[in-house]
């Protein structure tokens, strides 16, 4: 049995076998709950209000460490897997969503860099459609 | 028990004499029937020593050496055997069951089946028919077996994962029952490892299937300011549900790591 968010469409619940209490619990909260087996909520969603996989994206930088002095850079590429991979991906740094363009699956995002020591969390923006990361560059003194 | 032997001013007297009473067969017949055999039907009814299951591979699975009365009289299995199985369905409980053999017990002796036994009374032990279930295993989504392990009269599964039976990211706040995935054996004693995201304030509560509490208290199974993963031994109620609430909604994900094998079943 399965449990979604009828806007975001996020799989947010399931369970082994029909569970009527906890059926209730989920349609009391809003959920739309239909018949499913037990898959892993992270790897899933329901766009198109079908279990549909979400679609994998990696992150790989070339160091995960930088000064925090304003000038040191890590750069980090983005692939996204998948035969039709979409032509831009939004990214999460930090605070700021970044639009970026994809060439066959893969981008380049903007140097990331730092003036004052701080953890700067990369991932995908739009976590109900894709599922990977958080790559974490770390700025240090 | 008085003393059984004859007396030296008892006369000897053998089986079936008209008016008198067998005394040289007296103490011999003590627990024992008329051919020298034991007479299980007093002493060890419904007994079960070993013939614990556990997954051998995909479509396999072994039963230990072991001793089992089945409808009254008591059968060995002086070796391990090993299982062959086909034709499973998806994500199912089956449930081992040995046919009364004609000499020891043999993997030809031993049958599995969807269908689920009820105990007893009279043969002491969980029966389907005339066939007694000694152990049962479960079925993936591909229809294979998964792995198992029955130790010390408990099942386990051997990874962690099969196990789940509720995984979500909107968890109940009153308190809700949920079936946790066991055999349909009755009310079973069950081992759950629970894992709920870690954040100030929030909490989880459990109770046995049974309770009618509410769980906001400290008299249950209650768990604050946690984060993380741990245990919790509960007791089901006839339909295999135990009861949970969770407070400040963390994502929680509920798994049956294992049951106590009910009497009758245990080794």
């Amino acid at each position: 049995m399965h449990a979604y968010d009828p806007m975001s469409k996020e799989l947010k619940g399931a369970c082994d076998g029909a569970q009527p209490e906890q059926s209730a619990v989920w349609q009391a909260q809003g959920l739309t709950v239909v018949a499913g087996s037990l898959v892993p909520l992270e790897d899933y969603n329901y766009l198109g209000d079908a279990l549909t996989a979400k679609t994998a994206v990696s992150f790989a930088a070339d160091k995960t460490g930088i000064a925090a002095d304003g000038l040191d850079q890590a750069l980090v590429t983005v692939s996204v897997a998948g035969e039709t991979p979409p032509a831009s991906i939004e990214v999460l740094v930090g605070d700021t969503v970044e639009s970026l363009a994809l060439s066959a699956g893969e981008g380049t995002l903007d140097p990331i860099s730092a003036e004052t020591p701080c953890s700067i969390v990369v991932g995908p923006a739009d976590t109900v459609a894709f599922k990977g990361g958080p790559l974490v560059i770390e700025a240090a003194e | 028990m008085s003393d059984q032997r004859i007396q030296y001013d008892e006369g000897m007297v053998g089986a079936n004499h008209p008016t008198k009473s067998d005394t040289l067969n007296r103490l011999m017949l003590v627990e024992h029937n008329n051919d020298g055999t034991h007479d299980i039907s007093t002493a060890t009814l419904g007994h079960l020593c070993g013939l614990e299951a556990s997954r051998k591979d995909s479509d396999e699975f072994y039963l230990e050496p072991g001793e089992v009365d089945i409808g009254g009289a008591s059968y060995t299995a002086t070796a391990q055997l090993t299982k062959q199985v086909s034709g499973l369905s998806a994500d199912t409980w089956y449930y081992i069951y040995a046919t009364a053999p004609s000499g020891d017990l043999t993997a030809g002796d031993i049958s599995y089946s969807s269908t689920a036994p009820s105990f007893s009374g009279s043969k002491v032990g969980w029966y389907n028919g005339e066939d007694r279930c000694v152990g049962v295993f479960k079925s993936d989504g591909s229809s294979n077996i998964l792995p198992f392990y029955c130790t010390g009269g408990w099942f386990f599964y051997g990874t962690l994962e099969d196990g789940v039976f509720l995984d979500t990211s909107s968890p109940a706040s009153s308190k809700t029952a949920v079936a946790v995935g066991a055999p349909n054996l009755g009310r079973l004693a069950v081992l759950i490892h629970y894992y709920c995201s870690p954040a100030a304030s929030r909490e989880i509560a459990f109770d046995n299937g049974d309770s009618s509490a509410d769980l906001s208290s400290n008299k249950y199974y209650r768990f604050e300011d946690i984060g993380g993963a741990s245990e919790v031994a509960l007791l089901t109620d006839a339909s295999q549900q135990v009861n949970y609430r969770a407070q400040n909604n963390p994502s929680v994900t509920l798994c049956l790591r294992g049951f106590k094998l009910p009497a009758g079943m245990t080794a």
